[in-house]
């Protein structure tokens, strides 16, 4: 039960608006760990923080034993964390293949090499030559990115969240405008890739998808933690169904 | 000391002019979000107008200044109806390369029209002279711009705080979207804040133009101090704006009256400085 | 980009330098002066599309840095007549500068960078101008020797015709643009390019952007430098216009002109610009009106520039012409 990510007292506000009051909150590496709560709730914000985009208020953040807290993102990355983003956030003038070369490359700590051809990097075309397969775009690696279609755009995100190997990956709503059959080959990479090195934090509205998927949720209201627990103990929580009012929890 | 405290003063009134285009470069990139390299443009020719109206066919100063408000809120309009409308959906870099686009056209539209010479307007009557301070006499026209540019940061200050239009303009200036929504006729701002700064930096030159030459390429030299007076003080905001065009036009008289030959230089300096030291302006967030 | 799967097919490639070779055989001093001309902008373009092209920056003050090579290369050629020292010694000053002026400018928006390299541009100007100890003020260097190609006790070639000039400039853009062209084909070159779509995305790939940025501002000043350094042997005069942000606005141009998202664009377009310069300047003296019509109509209508138009008709039509003929 290695801990991954530990947190403590992290606080977020917006001027008089607090989006995150005093989370504390520990990943660990075996779970698969769904965030759900209203909109408004901070759970996008609480990605932000762990992962560098926001600058926190006040509080800790502790990634495999060491404090974060005031590290940039690109070294959170480079010490093993990734994330998918809600909003398209792919490289929309290269092609699919350069999409995940790039973190590739980057991970294998090639990209200050400026004297070689990229395509002398063997080991790195190889590695997304196996991620390209995994998530099903090897057909369209040519393409270029802006012009695939939605469903495939999220693959792509998926694509290079996983490209770096992260050990601790945050999905921030990754089955979003996804039709019926898109959204089961997400889940399945998801699977798949869970059962390897990463482990997942995915912030989800679906509820089918957070219940089929996770191993452990934790719901949000407010800038809080309201509940933490197995999928089977928040079906049953009070504060959860009143938060939900009325919304059927499956 | 004396020496300083006059020439303190006379960066005072130096650093009105910039106030003014500043102020206009400020509202426009606050509100659409463009940074207009053609905005020392407009300041000369709201000089050149000016100029033309009471220097060369003699109408009233007053008027001439309001003549040339106009004309150039015009061009103003001209500029983002047609062409800059057309460009919001492209990235930085386009907008850029388009209003400095606009540069190379004024600069040479201007000696197409007025000659490539520079010419000395002169200076109203009721300006000339000057009055006693600290010992040595101060041209009464620099008063009244320092009065001029203090007025207009109040007039400013009346309006976004005041008036109907200004709160608009703040609102979309945070939130375009949220404005867009509550049925702001955001193409209509848009051009309305265009033109109103675009007249800001014709005020500027108008005003300038009794105490400067007119001539091409004043309007790059112009920008250039705009840039660092929006560096200095912070890009988007009018506080910064103010206070930053005060440190530029202090600090280039007192370049120019204690190392002559580095004044230019100095500027750049301080902007080197507080780039180090506050990455986003004294004033910016 | 080049080679048969390519968008330019390799032998108009060789066909261009051979001919190129060939010019001061066939071609007066004139054609040989402009197309030096040519080839110095074209590496200064180049350089400074690292920086927009590949990278999303756009910098209007890469005129300080070709001053840099400029005025670095004539003061060591007056102490040393020696072509090579001079020019490395410019290269490198330009190198120093934009390392130093770079890490200002590159932690900051598009918009402020782009504010911030006009100032810093101008600023350099303006030391060339008033630096007369150093610089010559508004007079310039002058008397700046042609100076031979030699390394001491092995070489020396002669520099005082024009075509042997012609031929060390041809051979030293050349490399430099081959050597560029390496640079962004490979890792660092497709890094640049995520950086240029989507900052936030590649923060997540473990890239720190402003590192980057850094050494392509200082790529593209190295480029510059080179450009600048060319410029003294060749017109035995420096004076500070080479600084002024309307030089600036040449590369900018060029690049525009033939486009800014592939490799050739900047060399297409550095050709283009001295085209309509030559036939303009024949019918009016107000050069820039046009240059600015030229721009405004580019950024309106075609972002792509001239290679894009290129790419999409004229390559194909030459492909189909070709395996038509079936003759090799």
């Amino acid at each position: 039960m290695t801990e991954l990510l530990r947190t403590e007292g992290l606080r977020k506000a917006f001027g008089h608006f607090t989006a995150v009051d005093g989370v504390s909150i520990h990943f660990t590496a075996d779970a698969l760990t769904s965030i759900i709560g209203p909109n408004g709730a901070g759970k996008t914000t609480l990605i932000n923080l762990l992962t560098g985009s926001l600058p926190v208020d006040s509080g800790k953040i502790f990634f495999k034993g060491r404090e974060i807290t005031t590290i940039p993102t690109d070294e959170r990355v480079k010490r093993g964390m990734g994330r998918s983003f809600q909003i398209m956030n792919i490289f929309p003038m290269l092609t699919v293949f350069k999409n995940i070369q790039l973190p590739v490359l980057s991970h294998l700590h090639k990209s200050l090499k400026f004297l070689s051809r990229i395509e002398a990097h063997r080991d790195a075309i190889e590695e997304v030559e196996r991620i390209l397969g995994e998530v099903g775009l090897w057909e369209k690696r040519d393409m270029v990115g802006g012009e695939l279609s939605h469903g495939d755009q999220r693959l792509l995100e998926m694509g290079i969240a996983i490209a770096s190997k992260p050990e601790l990956c945050f999905l921030d709503e990754p089955t979003s405008g996804m039709n019926p059959v898109e959204r089961v080959k997400i889940l399945e990479n998801i699977k798949k890739l869970s059962q390897r090195q990463t482990t997942f934090v995915i912030v989800e509205h679906d509820m089918d998808v957070v219940f089929s998927l996770s191993d452990r949720i934790v719901v949000m209201h407010r800038g809080g933690i309201i509940a933490d627990g197995k999928p089977s103990e928040i079906k049953e929580n009070q504060n959860v169904k009143e938060v939900y009012l009325g919304e059927e929890l499956t | 000391m004396e020496n300083l405290a006059f020439q303190g003063l006379v960066g005072l009134s130096l650093a009105m002019y910039l106030w003014l285009i500043a102020a206009g470069l400020t509202i426009v990139f606050g509100v659409l979000g463009i940074l207009n390299f053609a905005h020392g443009s407009l300041f000369m020719l709201g000089g050149y107008f000016a100029f033309t109206f009471y220097g060369l066919l003699g109408i009233n100063f007053w008027l001439s200044i309001l003549l040339s408000l106009v004309g150039v809120a015009f061009i103003g309009l001209l500029m983002e109806r047609f062409f800059l409308r057309h460009i919001y959906h492209l990235d930085v870099p386009y907008q850029l390369l388009l209003t400095f686009g606009f540069i190379l056209i004024f600069d040479d539209a201007v000696k197409m029209t007025w000659g490539g010479v520079f010419m000395i307007p002169p200076m109203p009557d009721f300006f000339t002279g000057a009055v006693l301070l600290f010992g040595r006499p101060f041209p009464i026209y620099n008063l009244f711009i320092i009065g001029a540019g203090i007025g207009v940061a109040i007039g400013l200050w009346l309006i976004l705080e005041r008036t109907w239009w200004g709160r608009i303009m703040r609102a979309s200036a945070s939130d375009r979207e949220m404005a867009g929504a509550i049925g702001v006729n955001i193409p209509m701002l848009f051009t309305t804040v265009f033109m109103f700064g675009a007249a800001l930096a014709a005020l500027g030159g108008a005003l300038s133009t009794p105490v400067r030459v007119v001539a091409p390429g004043i309007g790059t030299a112009v920008i250039i101090q705009a840039f660092v007076v929006t560096v200095i003080g912070g890009l988007g905001n009018l506080k910064g704006a103010f206070f930053g065009a005060v440190i530029v036009g202090v600090l280039t008289a007192y370049g120019i009256l204690l190392f002559p030959i580095f004044e230019l230089f100095i500027i750049f300096v301080v902007m080197a400085v507080v780039l180090l030291l506050k990455p986003e302006g004294l004033f910016g967030e | 980009m080049i080679g048969r799967n390519g968008k330019i097919p390799i032998l108009l490639l060789v066909a261009l330098i051979v001919f190129l070779f060939l010019l001061p055989y066939v071609a007066g001093k004139y054609v040989m002066y402009m197309t030096m001309h040519i080839l110095v902008l074209s590496v200064f373009a180049l350089g400074f599309n690292v920086l927009l092209g590949y990278t999303g920056l756009l910098s209007f003050g890469q005129a300080g840095f070709y001053a840099c090579g400029a005025y670095g290369c004539a003061k060591m050629l007056l102490v040393i007549p020696s072509l090579l020292p001079g020019v490395i010694c410019g290269v490198l000053f330009a190198g120093i500068i934009a390392l130093i002026l770079g890490f200002l400018c590159i932690r900051h928006t598009r918009i402020y960078f782009a504010m911030l390299t006009l100032c810093f541009g101008m600023m350099i100007y303006s030391l060339a101008w008033k630096w007369r100890t150093m610089t010559g003020g508004d007079d310039g260097l002058v008397g700046i020797p042609r100076a031979p190609l030699e390394i001491p006790g092995i070489f020396s070639i002669n520099m005082s015709s024009l075509g042997n000039y012609y031929y060390f400039v041809l051979i030293v853009c050349l490399l430099a643009i081959m050597l560029l062209y390496r640079i962004v084909n490979s890792p660092f070159g497709l890094t640049l390019q995520g950086i240029r779509d989507s900052e936030s995305r590649i923060a997540f790939a473990g890239i720190s952007v402003k590192n980057y940025r850094l050494i392509a501002f200082t790529i593209a000043g190295l480029y510059a430098g080179l450009a600048g350094a060319l410029l003294p042997p060749l017109e035995n005069t420096v004076t500070p216009p080479v600084a002024h942000w309307t030089h600036s606005a040449e590369p900018v141009l060029a690049t525009l002109l033939g486009g800014i998202h592939t490799f050739a664009g900047p060399i297409a377009g550095a050709f283009l610009f001295y085209v309509i310069k030559d036939i303009i300047v024949r019918f009016t003296e107000y050069w820039l009106i046009c240059l600015g019509a030229i721009v405004v109509a580019l950024v309106m209508g075609l972002p792509g520039g001239v290679v894009s138009i290129f790419e999409k008709r004229l390559v194909p039509w030459i492909r189909l012409r070709f395996a038509q003929g079936g003759r090799r």
